[in-house]
Parts: C-alpha cells; structure tokens; sequence
C-alpha cells in the first residue's frame, strides 16, 4: 500500500471532510479498492494518523445500502471491511455531492484481482484458519443483527496483510445485494433472478456463497469462469450446484464434504453456521447424496428443449415465456404432470395458482400471466418470473432503479406490476415468511401508480416507494443527492440561481419524490400537475407543493427559488382580468417574491375562488360593456328619428299648451266682464 | 184597450231632425250678430281646420283655441252691451278687432308652428345626455377591466385558447 502514501503527495485536489473527522482525497485514488460501482480513494482519520482508511464513492444512481452500513458500523469481528462512517460530501472533480462511506483499509491485496484471474491455490489449513473463521464470525454477526452480507465472492475479498493468510470480506453496501455476484457463487434461486433484483436473502444465500467462494479459493480460479449460465443453472438443477460447480476440480477431501453441505440445494440441508463449525472442530460426517429434484419418466418438450423436472421447466416456461402459455393449455403438459412427473404437490398448486386461467386465453397478456403463474406452481422457492424478468420481492426495488433508463424494462416493469403477480406469488409460497402482508401492501399500491400519467405517480413514484433511501434522480437536482425535503428546497434553490429560459421547477422525479419522502403530501396536492404547464392551476399547484416543502423543511430562507416561483406567476397575475386587482397582485408578487417565504406567494394566490370570481366578474362585465353597446346604438337611431317623434310630439304639446292658455285667459276674460 | 196609432221609426226620425233644424234656424237667427262675428273672427280657425290633415287637428285646435280668445273679448262686447246687427258690423269691420282676432290666431300658428322644434331640441338633448353616461359606463368597465372587455365573450375565448397554445 506504498502507493497509497505516493498518491497523496501527487494530488492536488483539497481534501474533502467527512463529518469533521476523516479527510478524504479525491486526488488520490486507490484502485485496488475498488468495486465494480465505487472508486475507492485515499481517506485519513483526523483523530488518528495512523488509521488505515479507504473511502468508497457510491453510484448515485443506485440505492444506498444505509441499513447494511449501519449495522455494519460497529461489527465487531475483524473478518469485514468495517465501516467508519459514510455521508454526504460535495465532489469536487465531478461538481456534485456524492455518498461516501469511510471503511477500513486492509493490509493486503485483492485474493482474486479479476473474475479470470488465478491465485495460488488454498490448501485446507488456509481455507479453515484464514478463511473459514473470520468469515463465519461476520456472517453470525450479521444473522444476529437481522442483516446478510451478499456479497461473498473472491474478487470481494481481500488479504489481511502481505503473508497472505488471512483474509477479509469486502464492502457490501456499494450496490444493491449480490448484484456483482457471479453466476456461480449463487444459490439456484439467486442464480435465476436478474442481478440487481437478487434481494436481501437469507443466511442461507451467504453460506452458499461462501461455498462456492471456497471452492472457488480451492482450486486458484473461478470454478466456471466462462460458459452459457442459463446452461449453468440448467445443471445445477439437474445434477446439484456441487456437481455443477465441483465435480470436473480435485477438491480436497475433506474440503468437498463442506462444499457439498454449504453448496447443497435442499435449504434443509445446507449446512448452517454450527454444522460448519463443527466440521472445522474436526466432526467428519458420510458424505451426502445431493438431493436432485424428482425426475419424470420422459421429458416434456418446449420449444425444442426437453425438460425432466418441475423446477428446470419452471426456468423454460421463464425463459420461453412466449411459447409456454400454449403448451401450459395444451393436453401434453396436464399428461406430464400426472403421468410422467407424478408430484402431487406441484399438480395441487397448479389447480389451485392456474386454475380456470389455464383454459382459454381471455385477453392482451393472459399468455404471459398464465406462464408465471405456472412457473410459480411449477417451483414455488424461485423468484418471481415474468416475461423474461425474474426477481425476489424485495429486489423490486433495486430492479425498478437500475431500470430506470432503459425503456423497455420500465415498459415491463409496469407490465409486472400490473400483472398484480406478487399476491400470487406470495400465496404460492410453501415457507411461511414474516414479510408477506409488507410486500402485499406494497405489490398491490403499485398498480394504482403505474396507471397514471400524472407527475407524481408512474414507474418513479415506484422507484421512491421501493427505495427509501435513494436520492432523487431529477437532473434538475440530481447533482445536489437530495435525501430530505430540506436538501430538495436547498438544492432547488441554487438551481434557481441559474434557471435557464424556461425553469422548471417540478418533474416526474422530483413531484414523486415529494410524494413519497413528504409525508403531508396527498394526491390532492399532486392533481394540478396533470394540467398543462401553462394553466395557471399548473403553476400555482406548483407554488403550493413548494410551499409545503418549505415548511416542511423549516427552511425559512429561499431567495432565489421564491424569486424564480414569482417569475413563474407573473402569467397568473397578468390572467386577473381586473386591472386595479392585477396592478396590486403585481406588487404584491414582487414584494413577496423578494421575502424568500414560498408561503408569501401562497397567500396570494391562495384563495383559487378569487381567479373564478374575477373570471365571472370579467364576463359580466363584457355582458354589461355589449348591452350598452346595443342601448347607445338604440339611442342613436332614436336620435335620427328625433325630429319625427319632435314634430308629433310638438303638435300635441302646442295644442294642449294653446288650449291651456286659451282656458286660462278666457276665464279671466269672463271674470273681468262679469264680475 | 184600444191601441193608438204609432209612426214608423223613419218617419221619427226626419221629424225629430226637421224640429232641431227649425230650432237651430231660430236660435241663429236670435244670435245673429254673434254668429256673424264669430264667423268672421275664426276664419283663420276654419281655414287651418281644412289645411291640417291631420286626423288629429292638432294645428285647428291649436289655431282655434288662440283665435277664440281674440274674438272672445269682441262677443263679451256685444253681448254686454249690444247685440244688434249694426253693432256686429261694426266690429267686424273695426281692424283693431281684426289685429286682435286674427293677431291671437297668428299667436297659435306660432305656437303650433315652434313646438315641434323646441320639443326636438330638448329631446336631442335628453337622448344626448343619455349616450354620454352610457359611453361614460362604458369607459369606467374599459378603465377597470382593460381593452379586453369590449371584445364579445366568444372572441375573448378564441384569444384566450390562442394564448394557451402559444
């Protein structure tokens, strides 16, 4: 690790400061540390010089692994990379925050430098002493705090010092669970899922795992280091993973007898950690027979394969999905099954999984349906399958984030879930699990998210409700590792320094990240996004959902962005229709605008009724402007006729007007003669 | 009873006009003198019943009215002091009576002829006054809803749509 020292001298770069107590250089990397998702650099502890630390750089496009890191922070075993701590730290070289977590640096090099690469070989001493023993002291460590490590690989572990005795597993907190594991060093299960959707898993998974890391250790290589791993799996169903794994390698006796215990496939009788250590206490037991899957007395026949058991036709149904619905239909596989095949069990679930589904195709996507639900009856422990896809329920999560920028696997992904597959597969499962209502509760929202279009909903409002941890992925904010609503506001709000024409302040990720990471926020706050950018219920739907997140965020400063939000408004304002009301919103907007409180530009417009009521004021008032219109027209054409109406009119008035004085005079012409 | 012979309704009739004839002949002939005055004083009466068309005979009775007061002091005359046909001659022939018969007449002429313009004037007025608070109305809806307000409500809906898509 020479080198390591080497580098800091070279780099130029400042330090960046973790939590005030470890240094980080962006200038000195340490490639020998890095994993398939993470660039290592050089770290130093500010309280000890003489702390030999690495820090790892997290993929900010992958969930972070927060629970694993926290449990691993105070692992007391030595046979782990342990944690030191880990946050958020701004990035100097790449201008953006990233995560990164301060571990222990070992003293050696990587055991195996690359998924070809040789190693000298470990005899049984090395594997018991220096394998063995410290890793099995994680791995009780971690089944007593709930967690499993996944990633137990030799590329992922290292040498504790330059003797090359002892080793030391590796992170597992870089990327989601067992997503680098090879083919190999996976259990069948594991081994059919896509790799990012491989799941937490249980102890059992690890002590595969390190079976097969063994062997792996064993023989200097990588047991199946090239190959087709769909055949692969195909073998471990059909012969066993030992035999697929360990038969063409000289394994030392007594070392095959454990791999046959931990590479077995039944879970029953996988060894556990107390079996193990009890073969390394010296107990030696009869080499087991592995139990293979029951095999049927002829094959059944898809798209030109042949098939002798459930589980290995589960994986055809999976991988020929589109072929398998006929066949599931079909009279030959119901013959199969009873006749050639004979499990009782399997014919049980298919009744009860399949059911009248398997009659007759009904609709778009049956076919597709009608094969997952068939591989589930078929092999009950694998992962959920469909189309092509094959997942653990909890990898959803890690799936839907790594599929978040191909197209078409967003496409199926949506199709899954509303495919409504996981009640069906959780139903179809023969081991009792304590997670079932969870997963339940979460398969069955998903359906309701995917269908609408609306920001806030959609493959990323699952993407959120699947991943509690991971930031969000708005290439408005991406570059800040926004966590929280208050880091959203902040982060927004140097956005808004420089907003570009055209600001747009909400997306897709952004709107479904407020709607799941902020718990006050309902659907009602998120109708108005469905609208067009440029309706006034757009932007003031946006101003409302900033405001909240502000006070949320009980960040009581947000110049710029509340600068930006009063720019947005101006078309609103410029909609009031009334223009002493318009003439006051605009100095009220731009006094608001210069407070920093989002909530000052919601008080103005917080009252929706005012814009309705200015609208119907509006059009009475055009109503009003148009009937006067039509009354002044009126006047005037009775205005031309003035002087015929005048002339009539004068006519009568002289008449009585003559006949009035005439009275009047002749009275008292009367009066003076008579009187 | 016996039943007493009744003449026809016809013959009624004439009879009664034949009896109101003899009367009016009579009493025409015991107010001769005023008959002759006021014959002559009302010419300019008579002459305006025949000229105005109208079925209304507003200019006759607005002559007519005038003219009865100029010939109304001239028949008091005659009819306090002497009414004899010399004395009706007498004045019919005295021109001050003249001036003052056909001078009053005159005064109706005028008035029936000056009316009309002077009820036109004050209607133009009224109707002027009337367009200018409309126009004023009209001002006060452009000052306090902008230029926007005297468009009808169906352009204002096309302007607006044309804003949403621009």
């Amino acid at each position: 690790m020479a080198d390591a020292e080497t580098n800091v001298n070279a780099g130029t770069g400042a330090p960046v400061t973790l939590d005030g107590r470890f240094d980080i250089f962006p200038s000195s990397p340490l490639p020998q540390y890095d994993s398939p998702a993470a660039k290592a650099y050089l770290a130093q502890s500010k309280r000890d010089a003489d702390d030999r630390l690495v820090a790892v750089r997290l993929d900010w496009r992958l969930p972070p692994q927060i629970d694993v890191m926290t449990n691993l922070r105070n692992l007391a075993p030595t046979g782990v990379m342990r944690v030191m701590e880990w946050g958020i730290v701004p990035w100097a070289p790449e201008n953006r925050r990233l995560m990164v977590v301060v571990m222990e640096r070992p003293g050696g090099d990587r055991v195996m430098s690359g998924p070809k690469a040789t190693f000298d070989p470990f005899d049984e001493q090395q594997i018991v002493k220096g394998v063995l023993m410290p890793l099995l002291a994680v791995i009780r460590e971690l089944q007593a705090r709930g967690q499993t490590h996944r990633n137990i690989r030799p590329t992922n572990l290292f040498f504790t010092d330059g003797q090359k005795h002892n080793v030391v597993l590796g992170d597992c907190y870089t990327s989601p669970p067992a997503y680098f594991q090879p083919a190999w060093a996976e259990p069948i299960e594991s081994h059919m899922c896509d790799p990012a959707a491989r799941g937490r898993g249980r102890l059992f998974d690890d002590i595969y795992s390190l079976g097969a890391t063994i062997l792996a250790l064993a023989i200097g290589r990588a047991p199946v280091p090239d190959g087709d791993p769909h055949q692969l799996l195909l073998n471990k169903i059909n012969y066993g993973s030992y035999a697929a794994l360990a038969a063409q390698h000289r394994v030392p006796l007594p070392i095959a007898e454990l791999l046959r215990g931990m590479l077995s496939d039944d879970l029953k009788e996988r060894w556990t950690i107390r079996e193990i250590e009890l073969w390394m206490g010296g107990r030696r037991l009869s080499p087991k027979q592995p139990k293979l899957p029951k095999r049927a007395t002829r094959p059944f026949e898809l798209a030109g394969r042949e098939y002798f058991n459930a589980r290995a036709l589960a994986v055809g149904f999976s991988s020929e999905w589109r072929s398998a619905a006929p066949a599931i239909r079909g009279p030959a596989f119901e013959m199969w099954l009873k006749r050639s095949l004979s499990e009782e069990s399997v014919v049980e679930r298919l009744t009860k999984l399949v059911g009248a589904a398997q009659t007759k195709e009904s609709g778009t996507g049956d076919g597709e349906r009608l094969a997952a639900r068939a591989s589930i009856a078929l092999d009950a422990p694998a992962p959920l399958r469909f189309k092509g896809l094959a997942l653990m329920l909890d990898g959803i999560g890690d799936l839907v984030a790594t599929s978040l920028e191909n197209p078409e696997r967003r496409q199926l992904l949506a199709e899954l879930f509303q495919a409504r597959l996981a009640s069906i597969w959780l139903t179809g499962q023969t081991e009792a699990r304590s997670d079932t209502a969870r997963w339940q509760q979460a398969f069955d929202r998903m359906p309701q998210y995917i269908s609408s279009g609306t920001a806030g909903y959609g493959i990323e409002r699952c993407l959120y409700e699947l991943n509690a941890h991971l930031p969000c992925l708005s290439p408005i904010v991406e570059r800040f590792y926004v966590t929280n609503m208050v880091e959203l506001i902040w982060a927004l709000n140097d956005y808004s320094r420089n907003p570009g024409p055209a600001p747009k302040l909400i997306d897709r990720h952004i709107a479904a990240f407020c709607a799941v990471r902020c718990k006050q926020m309902s659907d009602q706050w998120l109708r108005p996004l469905g609208d067009s950018e440029q309706s006034n219920s757009y932007k003031i739907g946006v101003l409302k959902i900033m405001a909240l997140v502000q006070q949320v965020s009980k960040l009581e400063q947000a110049p710029d962005l509340t600068k930006v939000l009063a720019e947005m408004l101006q078309p609103v304002v410029e909609s009031f229709h009334n223009l002493k009301q318009r003439k006051k919103m605009h100095a009220d907007l731009q006094a608001a605008g210069k407070t920093g409180k989002t909530s000052e530009l919601l008080a103005l417009f917080n009252d929706m009724q005012v814009l309705e009521r200015d609208e119907k004021a509006y059009h009475s008032a055009q109503a009003n402007y148009h009937r006067t219109a039509s009354q002044i027209s009126l006047l005037h054409i009775d205005a031309g006729n003035a002087d015929h109406h005048a002339k009539e009119m004068g006519e009568q008035v002289a008449a009585i007007a003559s006949g009035s004085i005439g009275f009047l005079i002749a009275s008292i012409t009367f009066l003076f003669y008579f009187i | 009873m016996t039943d007493f012979p009744t003449m026809p309704r016809g013959a009624q009739s004439v009879a009664t006009k034949v009896i109101g004839g003899v009367i009016v002949v009579c009493v025409c002939v015991w107010v001769l003198p005023s008959v002759l005055v006021l014959v002559i004083g009302m010419v300019p009466t008579i002459v305006a019943f025949f000229t105005d068309r109208r079925r209304e005979k507003y200019a006759a009775f607005c002559v007519g009215a005038m003219n009865l007061l100029g010939v109304l002091p001239v028949a008091l005359g005659m009819w306090t002091q002497d009414h004899s046909m010399d004395s009706a001659m007498r004045n019919v022939t005295n021109v001050f009576n003249w001036f003052l018969m056909y001078g009053a007449a005159a005064i109706g002429w005028g008035l029936y002829s000056v009316t009309p313009a002077i009820v036109a004037f004050v209607l133009r007025v009224q109707i002027e006054r009337r367009i200018s608070k409309m126009q004023g109305y009209q001002q006060e809806l452009i000052d306090e809803w902008g230029e926007g307000v005297t468009d009808s409500a169906k352009s204002a809906e096309e302007k607006q749509a044309a804003s949403a898509e621009r």
